[in-house]
């Protein structure tokens, strides 16, 4: 279970104030997906940051299974984050990468094995140095690394980027089955269409607010085609803030 | 909500959400971290064949080499070596961005940095007993090809306390990588600090006394002169200061504050 209330991040102060996220609400429920939308720069980065620990909220509250995140008593076990799939260093192995990872969260090798397994990774790629990894291989490690610990809640910050149109059929099935099984999971992108087919639940953002959410067809309610609702939404957004 | 419907029975492999991971396992992932990339790897065979440059040179230097001298001289490389290690055990995190994951893992970033210190003080002593330890044999080789007679009267003693003073600079250089996040910058310093602190004792002599509690090299010089005077330690004590105990707070400050992105 994923609360998010009212979060607020401010960079700055006084006049060159600028509010990143702006009381940003939004739960996700075990056993659900929710897909995070919105376009570039409206914040949905800044909130899993927040949510992860890595960045401190200015107001607001971000809770995962009732603590924050700093709190958990070892993260890797309950959350499985894939925040940026390019942040992870180049000079080493895909499988040195698990390893590392395995031995923090304290689990053993065969998960890494079972990993690599299920994100379609062969042995012999795994032990090429990520450096030489396309964006899509770098995705599929860090969802490796997510899967690892079998945690309770995955949080993936654009993990479509650079999947090819199988590599996204296969993502968007292997989040269902996590779903399925009980597992809470959030996902943003800015692609509508990524999110929409999979998503049992959408939070549309844009300039840092929450501008709609709730169930696909409950969005859809007034008749216009949730493509057209985004645009609208996010557009508005952005004339507002100009 | 689907939620309640689902049984946690039905959840597949599931694996007990584990205690707080223990130090001692962050510090030998930290351990692990300082050799398992590409540039660790480049860098520790560098330094190995330094050793065996000068290792194969110091036999040339001198006619009577002794075994102490002979295993002060060898160590020169790898003590350099570890200096970038110190640096790029922090600042390759921030410049590859594997701090991410790192702390995704890890929250408590103090308890990373402190694993990171404990595995560079490990890494010292474990280089300097591996460099000594095939010192020896090596020794006994060269003395063997140039016909002459080992002489075996090491300091070791002096050569413990050199090991300590090392792992001491590379504190310091770990120290300077956390406060700058940049390692070649902090290379450059660490590397010049003590050529730039002899250059002004020659063109400064009659401010030397006061250089010496300055120059990060009076813990070097305390170690090397063994009379351990109270002036010395005083020296030394506001070196640390000024070069480890500084450093490593406004460093730490900042890693603690920093948003990871």
């Amino acid at each position: 279970m994923i609360e998010i209330n009212e979060l607020t991040k401010c960079y700055g102060s006084g006049p060159r104030q600028v509010v990143a996220i702006d009381r940003v609400t939004f739960d996700v429920e075990p056993g659900t997906i929710v897909g995070f939308l919105g376009p570039n720069g409206a914040g949905k980065s800044t909130t899993l940051r927040i949510l992860c620990g890595l960045a401190d909220a200015t107001s607001g509250h971000a809770l995962i299974g009732g603590s924050p995140y700093r709190d958990l008593p070892n993260p890797g076990s309950t959350v499985g984050a894939l925040l940026d799939a390019s942040a992870v260093h180049p000079g080493r192995t895909g499988i040195e990468t698990l390893k590392l990872a395995a031995a923090t969260i304290g689990v053993g090798r065969d998960r890494v094995d079972t990993v690599l397994a299920a994100v379609g990774l062969t042995k012999a790629e795994a032990r090429r140095r990520v450096s030489t990894y396309s964006l899509g291989m770098r995705q599929r490690l860090g969802i490796a690394q997510a899967l690892l610990g079998d945690p309770d809640v995955l949080i993936l910050d654009e993990p479509a980027n650079g999947l090819d149109p199988q590599g996204i059929v296969w993502l968007r099935r292997l989040l269902r089955r996590e779903a399925d099984a009980g597992r809470t999971v959030l996902l943003s992108s800015h692609q509508l269409h990524e999110v929409e087919e999979i998503a049992d639940r959408i939070v549309i953002v844009g300039n840092g607010r929450v501008l709609a959410q709730g169930a696909p067809d409950e969005l859809t309610r007034g008749g216009q085609s949730l493509e057209d609702l985004f645009l609208e939404l996010t557009i508005n957004a952005q004339r507002t803030a100009a | 909500m689907t939620a309640t419907a689902i049984p946690t029975a039905h959840r597949r492999n599931r694996i007990a959400p584990g205690a707080r991971p223990g130090l001692t396992r962050t510090i030998r992932v930290e351990f692990r971290k300082l050799v398992d990339s590409r540039a660790a790897i480049i860098t520790a065979l560098i330094g190995l064949s330094l050793t065996a440059t000068f290792a194969a040179g110091s036999f040339f230097v001198k006619d009577h080499l002794k075994l102490d001298y002979f295993l002060t001289v060898t160590g020169v490389p790898a003590s350099l070596i570890i200096l970038t290690m110190g640096v790029m055990a922090i600042t390759s995190e921030y410049s590859t961005r594997a701090a991410m994951p790192t702390h995704l893992l890890e929250p408590n970033r103090a308890r990373v940095l402190l694993a990171k210190a404990a595995a560079l003080v490990a890494m010292t002593f474990l280089v300097n007993i591996v460099v000594k330890g095939l010192g020896v044999p090596a020794y006994l080789a060269g003395v063997a090809i140039r016909g002459a007679e080992p002489v075996w009267d090491v300091d070791w003693f002096g050569q413990l306390a050199a090991s300590a003073a090392q792992s001491v600079y590379v504190l310091e250089a770990f120290a300077l990588g956390m406060v700058l996040l940049n390692g070649p910058a902090a290379i450059v310093i660490v590397l010049s600090e003590t050529s730039l602190f002899s250059v002004l004792r020659t063109a400064m002599p009659e401010r030397a006394e006061q250089l010496a509690y300055l120059d990060p090299g009076s813990l070097a010089n305390l170690v090397e002169n063994a009379t351990y005077t109270a002036a010395e330690w005083t020296q030394v004590g506001v070196g640390l200061l000024i070069w480890l105990v500084l450093p490593a707070i406004v460093g730490t400050v900042r890693i603690l504050r920093k948003e990871v992105a």
